[in-house]
């Protein structure tokens, strides 16, 4: 379960390291092409967005199961261990709740723009809906992801650096 | 209470709270977002209208280069391009006082034209000159100051993945941003110079002399002209393309990428391995900026929806204060939060209170944006709490006491507050180039 799990994670951040690469190709392609006066490519600022926003939400559970998301850690250093390990467990449990929130109504806007067949007209129209999956497909994840965190931690607090996948290679 | 003050002390309030907690960044905002949005935007439609929003605000083309720039700091540092060029810097530099220091600034000064990473900056500095300093005898406040000063200056040079996030973020040009910020980098590079030299020439045994391996001139000049000068052709393609108008600062970026796999290839330099460590380490640091940029949007619309913006620029510019008191006391704010806070945060809280009485008092947008863009690299190392004073403690081979990092960073830290002063009171310093280009 744990292998199917993770492998989900790292194929989502494969996709989104494939979408930097199609960033560097198409944007740098078009640039070539109008230098040198060869037309350009349609679609290629339209799609550069909707590959910048996929590859950020594709890449949030990854980077949350290694542990890196930026956070300020003034206060966390001067606790003790023991202190600093139930403190992370608060900051999962509101990063549970946060996500689990903005999850329900992320939902309810795929199913609006799916149920409803909208479109979005740009250079290339495409369904709306294609460009509202990845929201609640990454909250939904982060959602397992903070819940197994604090399982782990509650589970062991003091070693949950070990537990929540900060070392793993993934 | 007017509801705009409940709103601002509500957001504010919140936002601080979960951040010294230890709540992520993106988590923190996104939880104000939540209750903000909730109280002000009208609950259930102004929940559906965050989630909504998430798109438009990190799915920007503007954006791209943010990712694209560190992309191209990772295949310089992944490929070993980047150690060779500092290496060929370090053969170049013989017989001046202090001169591993020297080798620090210059070659980090070359590494900032072609990374958009000051932590990428600081990381390959002193993982490869700090203990060659050590062994030298060279005193702290002579090795591990100049590495942590030049670090900062990625922020400054293009190109600059922070200064195309405070130019989108503040809806300033990212081109005239990008170029108007080398002077001021450049500036400081020189002024680290001339105290290093200064300092040596008149305490010799803070970086006491010694004899290098024996080398012919073309041994020491040849690879400056191998490891260095092609390098440069990359920030050519860069900042030429943004200078000449060939291409959008997003276009540049990809062809800097694409110039950089051109000179690994040359260089023979480029393996698989390297490629997915480059693009693993630039998926971290670029999708951690950009969840953050998704809450952003949300964020400005509630102090906006409540009336907080309005009534603090109205507040403001009614008070009989002069453009030039503003903007120090908005720095002076910069500052105080850097020394607790990282420079997302920073730029993520201000803004949206900034932006509009920066263009209420009718002061140009982008010197502000470069006294900011220099405020943010002066936080990188304010104690107790700057980023790359505990990226030093943790690239150094051996363990550092904080109090020795902060007492030589001090000189330099001094050295970046008199540039911010003479860009304060001289704005022609900054705002001559992009002028030039137009």
């Amino acid at each position: 379960m744990g292998r199917i799990y993770r492998g989900i994670l790292l194929s989502l951040a494969i996709v989104a390291g494939l979408l930097l690469v199609f960033l560097v190709v198409v944007i740098g392609a078009e640039a070539l092409l109008r230098l040198f006066d060869l037309g350009s490519i349609r679609g290629s600022v339209q799609f550069s967005e909707y590959a910048i926003f996929s590859l950020a939400m594709l890449a949030a559970p990854w980077l949350l199961y290694h542990d890196g998301h930026l956070r300020v850690t003034i206060m966390l250093d001067a606790l003790s261990e023991r202190a600093r390990a139930k403190v992370l467990i608060l900051t999962d449990i509101i990063g549970l709740a946060a996500s689990a929130v903005a999850l329900r109504y992320a939902f309810g806007v795929f199913l609006q723009s799916y149920q409803g067949g909208r479109f979005l007209f740009d250079d290339v129209v495409v369904r709306e809906w294609l460009l509202q999956w990845q929201v609640p497909l990454a909250l939904a994840l982060l959602v397992i992801e903070f819940i197994r965190r604090i399982w782990l931690a509650l589970g062991l607090p003091a070693r949950r650096v070990d537990l929540t996948g900060v070392q793993d290679n993934a | 209470m007017p509801e705009w003050i409940f709103a601002i002390s509500l957001m504010f309030g919140s936002v601080m709270i979960l951040l010294v907690l230890g709540v992520p960044v993106v988590f923190s905002f996104l939880t104000v977002n939540i209750i903000g949005a909730l109280i002000f935007l009208g609950g259930e439609m102004g929940l559906t209208q965050m989630v909504r929003s998430m798109r438009s605000t990190a799915g920007q083309y503007s954006l791209v280069p943010i990712p694209l720039f560190v992309l191209m700091g990772e295949i310089m540092l992944q490929t070993g391009m980047a150690q060779k060029s500092i290496d060929a810097i370090d053969r170049l530099i013989s017989k001046v006082p202090g001169r591993l220091s020297i080798v620090a600034v210059l070659g980090g000064t070359v590494f900032s034209s072609l990374s958009g990473s000051t932590l990428a900056n600081a990381a390959v500095l002193g993982r490869t000159l700090f203990p060659q300093m050590r062994d030298r005898g060279y005193s702290s406040s002579i090795s591990i100051g100049p590495i942590l000063a030049v670090g900062g200056i990625a922020m400054l040079i293009p190109p600059s993945g922070l200064g195309v996030l405070l130019g989108s973020l503040a809806r300033i040009s990212i081109n005239d941003l990008l170029i108007a910020a080398i002077v001021p980098g450049v500036l400081m590079a020189v002024l680290f110079l001339a105290y290093i030299i200064l300092r040596c020439l008149i305490n010799p045994e803070i970086a006491p002399a010694y004899d290098g391996p024996v080398m012919t001139l073309s041994e020491r000049i040849l690879p400056i002209f191998t490891h260095v000068v092609p390098l440069m052709g990359v920030f050519v393609v860069v900042v030429g393309s943004m200078f000449t108008g060939i291409a959008t600062p997003t276009e540049s970026a990809a062809l800097g990428v694409l110039a950089t796999l051109v000179a690994a290839a040359a260089y023979r330099a480029l393996s698989i391995k390297a490629m997915i460590l480059s693009v693993r380490e630039t998926l971290k640091f670029s999708a951690m900026i950009l969840l953050i940029i998704c809450t952003s949007g949300t964020f400005s619309q509630i102090l906006a929806f409540s009336g907080a913006t309005q009534e603090m620029s109205s507040i403001v510019t009614s008070a009989n204060v002069s453009s030039t008191m503003l903007v120090i006391f908005m720095l002076a704010i910069l500052i105080f939060l850097g020394c607790f806070m990282d420079q997302v945060s920073m730029m993520m809280l201000t803004l949206p209170i900034f932006m509009p009485i920066v263009i209420t008092i009718g002061v140009d947008p982008i010197w502000f944006g470069v006294l900011m863009l220099i405020a943010l690299e002066i936080s990188l190392t304010t104690p107790p709490f700057g980023l790359l004073l505990f990226l030093m403690q943790s690239v150094a081979d051996r363990p550092l006491a904080m109090k020795t990092i902060y007492r030589a960073v001090t000189p330099f830290l001094l050295l970046e507050f008199a540039v911010l002063a003479l860009i304060l009171f001289l704005p022609g310093t900054v705002s001559w180039l992009p002028d030039l280009i137009r």
